[in-house]
């Protein structure tokens, strides 16, 4: 198995090598390579275990288990969100503890600590941090000066992402389901240059994850209102799309529910992979199914991706590489074991399972760090 | 007839150290006099006296304590409060720190049932805590009271007030009230990575006022009526787990319990009856503060109340005793959230038991039938439920002479309980499709006492189980997002429990007591083969913990020294270096005298909490107290 993960990183580089170069070259040059997945474990605060940070590294093939305690002496603290990798820097957000952690990209050693109320997600751009905060707003952070800037969004900010010039923020409203997250119905845009609210873009119930691809396409999970499929007002977990002109895409006629059912997503250039649930008659979970379109196109590539042989048991994340276009899935051993030693699974974009190793407690997110090689 | 051939009472009242001698089911208890001997200064270090107790408690005076027996869970456990038994139907487990151990008298813990054969049916649980305040053991003519005061560190303030008017012979009336003040800002090292930095318990501070009137009614040979009003009103910050790098945190509860309860009990020769009435009515309301709420705050208020009424009668004839019981209860819980509904339930549970006691050996068999009915405004209700639980339970006194008592005993108990309002119907995680938790207890042990010199005693007491739980209900993922309860897991429990006691009268008025009790516990989670935590120590299951206890008792100034100890555990059912929580001893020294003026009894005490200031917890980021110290002063007139 490791073999096979190799000799595909091998010839996903031999692969970039080539198309990085004309007839004329000596296929010369300097290509992107990907020296290591971080794992962001997120603990189990109730059962008062902390996250961790793990990182594994990609040529050696070899997981590393709570290197940020390793190298800092410290607790990286009570649930961690994510983790991006932008620049030089390492940017984590945790969100129990307040803190927004800065690491050297090289040593994971800390840089800097940013506190801040209730971090749920980062994204970065230029030299500005961009942080949800579950209290209700967006804080943007000079990473020169380490200046901060608030901005009100709306009640429970869940994610954010950086793209065409500006930043969206899907809006929750997630504390207020007793009134059915009355306000957790919208994307927020923020313009960069004024770093201000441009827009409130209209979107399913209770938006959570947000992600864009190299060509500026958005998509969102709506999340819904988490009742069993007995309940009539039932609003269904799906995938949205946000089009060029800051409206949800229509895609299939289908523009109120989405253009399918997902709990979770991930994307990558042309490729979009949703996790999608399995459930028995009676409502609850038996499994996961797996579904990759084409993002270009909105079509579907095919609904059965990551499903033959050994997969994961209950994923709790889906990411890709976009250098190798690789999947990572990080997955709970069980339905069960949500406080339990999880894994992290590797499948090529064709949905072969490339190699999978154990990580920390809930595995959570996962976040490359890319090099370069010079030939 | 045989000297014990009639009915054991139907009420606790009374209830000796002997009884766990000749008791067909384990037993323990404690006196006044004997809590006092072992250290006890609360009902958490009480109760953790008990062998198989496991108790989960989350730190400080404030901090929520309830008691797991023999690995069956904490909602298996039932609380009975000077006769009736104390619901919970929203959460099903009792929290044991609102009730103040210097109120009681005495204190039990029955095992897969009670010995006495006419009780209510509730008390016929898997494991019963019997608790009898001090009003129900006064039987002194005339006004008799005690004021007293307790302090000590962490704000401890506590006065109490008790007043007992016994106007003759057949009747006797009560008050007690207590006020308890704790600012419970404790010290502890909270431990990051290679650094250890000293913090301190913030937002823990506790409030709570109790009131209670008691009368009693002694109506000759139509029996006695003993009734109870009862208040209290609770504030308590809570502090919350330790969290890295945030300190401070701003929940609040209120809690506000009222009700009033009467007990009927007539015991003749041959018949033997109980009638019990109860009503009750409990409110909290929870708070906390933050700019994730709509409105910067939550608040989420419940209010529960519960009728109930119990009756039974016995007869008894030579070498039989037959006894019938049965109980009613009707609770509801309502709340302000728009998200939960309004939900009730009915409970029908009837028993029958026969006694069979020829010469030294005696068998019980019961059978316990539970009909509950459940009804829910919302969009669906729970499951209504029929359930028969048959027990069986011998003992058999095979040495009875005047030096030494040695008797074995074997029980085998089916039961259940119920899913709770909580598990039901809570928002999102409640499922009313849930079935209830099913359980079997195997046991057998025995008991010996044995006086080998004129001022030597020593008792024995080993009894080992085998326990079988399904149909657990646990909670697992619906989704990515939100988790919901289901009939998931199976667990086996095996353990010994064993108390040993010691006592010798070196002189006149000198006594040294040695008592310890030791609990082997092995619960192992066998829910889904091929899982990780499959076979494995249930969490926060100790496999060996234990108690000590030291007193001298003398003329001038008795003395205690204590041990609590505990082995490692896990924080969750899966075993890995993360989840890994640390054992630990704590010693304590306590020190009372009793003074004498005339007809008025002072007893003063100081006591020396966890001497040697170890730090650890019972609860991962739930820090317990380091070095404390409390000192009381009761002045009984």
């Amino acid at each position: 198995m490791k073999n096979l993960l190799r000799n595909t990183l091998i010839a996903l580089s031999a692969t970039l090598t080539l198309a990085s170069c004309n007839d004329t070259d000596d296929y010369h040059g300097t290509f992107l390579t990907t020296d290591a997945a971080i794992i962001i474990n997120q603990g189990n605060q109730y059962d008062g275990i902390a996250g961790t940070m793990g990182v594994f590294d990609t040529h050696s093939m070899v997981y590393s288990a709570n290197i940020f305690e390793g190298v800092n002496g410290q607790s990286l603290g009570d649930t961690p969100q994510n983790a991006i990798v932008h620049g030089s820097k390492v940017y984590l957000p945790v969100f129990g503890s307040n803190v927004v952690w800065v690491l050297d990209k090289n040593t994971n050693r800390i840089v800097h600590t940013i506190n801040t109320n209730q971090p749920e997600w980062v994204d970065a751009y230029k030299n500005y941090l961009y942080i949800a905060n579950n209290d209700g707003f967006v804080t943007r952070v000079d990473t020169a000066t380490w200046a901060t800037t608030q901005l009100a969004v709306g009640p429970n900010p869940a994610c954010l992402v950086v793209t065409r010039n500006a930043v969206y923020v899907t809006i929750s409203d997630g504390y207020n389901y007793a009134n059915n997250y009355a306000d957790g119905k919208k994307v927020v845009k923020i313009n960069l240059d004024g770093f201000v609210v441009e827009k409130e873009i209209p979107c399913g119930l209770n938006p959570g994850k947000i992600v864009a691809n190299s060509y500026g396409q958005i998509f969102l999970v709506a999340r819904g209102n988490y009742k069993p499929l007995s309940e009539p007002d039932r609003v269904p977990s799906m995938i949205q799309e946000i089009n060029g002109s800051d409206v949800i895409s229509a895609t299939g006629g289908r523009s109120d529910l989405g253009f399918t059912l997902g709990m979770d997503l991930a994307v990558s250039n042309n490729y979009l992979y949703v996790i999608e649930g399995d459930y028995n008659n009676d409502g609850t979970l038996r499994g996961f199914n797996y579904k990759v379109f084409n993002a270009l196109g909105m079509g579907l590539m095919t609904d059965d991706k990551f499903s033959v042989g050994d997969r994961p048991a209950c994923p709790t994340g889906i990411f890709v590489d976009p250098v190798t276009s690789l999947v990572y899935i990080t997955s709970d051993p069980s339905l069960t074991g949500y406080n339990q030693q999880g894994s992290v699974w590797i499948f090529n974009y064709d949905g072969a399972l490339l190699h999978h190793f154990d990580a920390g407690i809930h595995p959570y997110a996962v976040a490359f760090v890319h090099g370069s090689i010079t030939q | 007839m045989r000297a014990d051939s009639t009915l054991s009472e139907a009420h606790v009242e009374g209830m000796h150290a002997g009884k766990t001698l000749t008791s067909a089911t384990p037993l323990q208890h404690l006196d006044s006099r004997q809590m006092k001997q072992i250290g006890a200064t609360t009902m958490a270090d009480a109760v953790r006296s008990f062998a198989g107790v496991n108790l989960r408690d989350y730190g400080g005076a404030g901090g929520m304590k309830t008691v797991n027996v023999r690995g069956l869970g904490a909602s298996h456990t039932a609380v009975s409060y000077d006769g009736i038994v104390v619901g919970n139907a929203q959460g099903g487990q009792i929290d044991l720190s609102r009730f103040l151990l210097s109120r009681l008298s005495h204190l039990s813990l029955q095992t897969a049932e009670s010995d006495a054969l006419l009780t209510t049916v509730r008390e016929q649980g898997n494991a019963t805590l019997l608790l009898q305040t001090d009003f129900a053991a006064t039987r002194t003519i005339g006004l008799t009271g005690t004021l007293g005061l307790e302090t000590g560190s962490f704000g401890l303030f506590h006065p109490s007030v008790s007043l007992t008017g016994q106007t003759s012979e057949a009747h006797a009336i009560g008050m007690m009230a207590d006020f308890h003040y704790g600012k419970n800002d404790y010290p502890f090292l909270f431990r990051n990575g290679v650094a250890t930095h000293k913090e301190r318990r913030l937002n823990s501070r506790l409030r709570d006022t109790t009131v209670e009137l008691n009368d009693r009614i002694d109506l000759g040979d139509h029996g006695t009526i003993a009734s109870k009003a009862y208040f209290s009103n609770r504030n308590r910050q809570l502090p919350g787990p330790t969290i890295f790098y945030v300190q401070g945190n701003h929940e609040r509860l209120h809690e506000r319990q009222a009700f009033m309860q009467s007990r009927w009990t007539m015991q003749r020769t041959k018949w033997q009856a109980f009638a019990a009435a109860k009503v009750s009515w409990e409110e909290s309301k929870y708070a906390d503060e933050g700019g994730q709420y709509p409105g910067g705050a939550l608040h989420q208020n419940y209010r529960q109340r519960e009728a109930y009424g119990s009756g039974g009668v016995g007869r008894s004839w030579t070498h039989w005793q037959v006894a019938l019981a049965a109980d009613y209860a009707y609770a509801d819980l309502a709340s302000n959230l728009t998200t939960d509904s309004d939900v009730a339930r009915h409970s029908l549970l009837s028993s029958v038991a026969v006694r069979w006691m020829p010469s030294r050996f005696t068998l019980t068999l019961r059978l316990v039938d539970a009909v509950l009915w459940n009804r829910s405004d919302g969009p669906s209700s729970a499951r209504n439920l029929h359930h028969l639980s048959p027990s069986a339970s011998m003992i058999w006194n095979c040495l009875t002479l005047p030096q030494a008592h040695l008797s074995v005993r074997a029980h085998y108990k089916d039961f259940f309980r119920p899913p709770t309002f909580n598990e039901s119907y809570y928002y999102h995680l409640g499922s009313t499709s849930l079935r209830p938790e099913r359980t079997r207890q195997i046991g057998m042990g025995g008991s010996l006492l044995w006086l080998p010199a004129e001022k030597w005693r020593l008792s024995v007491d080993a009894n080992s189980y085998f326990n079988r739980i399904a149909d657990k209900i646990s909670a697992i993922p619906y989704n990515l997002f939100v988790w919901r309860m289901t009939n998931l897991g199976r667990v086996r429990a095996a353990g010994l429990d064993l108390v040993v006691q010691a006592d010798w009268q070196v002189r006149p008025r000198h006594g040294l007591m040695l008592r310890g009790t030791y609990t082997l516990q092995s619960v192992r989670n066998r829910t889904q083969r091929g899982d990780a935590s499959f076979g494995k120590q249930l969490a926060y299951v100790p496999t060996h913990s234990g108690t000590m206890a030291l007193s001298w008792t003398n003329p001038w100034v008795n003395a205690t020294l204590s041990l609590q100890a505990c082995s490692m555990r896990w924080a969750t059912n899966e075993h890995t270096e993360s989840t890994e929580t640390p054992g630990y001893g704590e010693w304590s020294l306590g020190l009372w005298r009793n003074i004498t003026v005339g007809r008025h009894h002072i007893t003063v005490g100081a006591h020396l909490l966890n001497i040697l200031d170890r730090q650890y917890s019972i609860i991962r980021r739930y820090p317990m107290p380091g070095r404390a110290w409390k000192v009381s002063a009761d002045w009984h007139f």
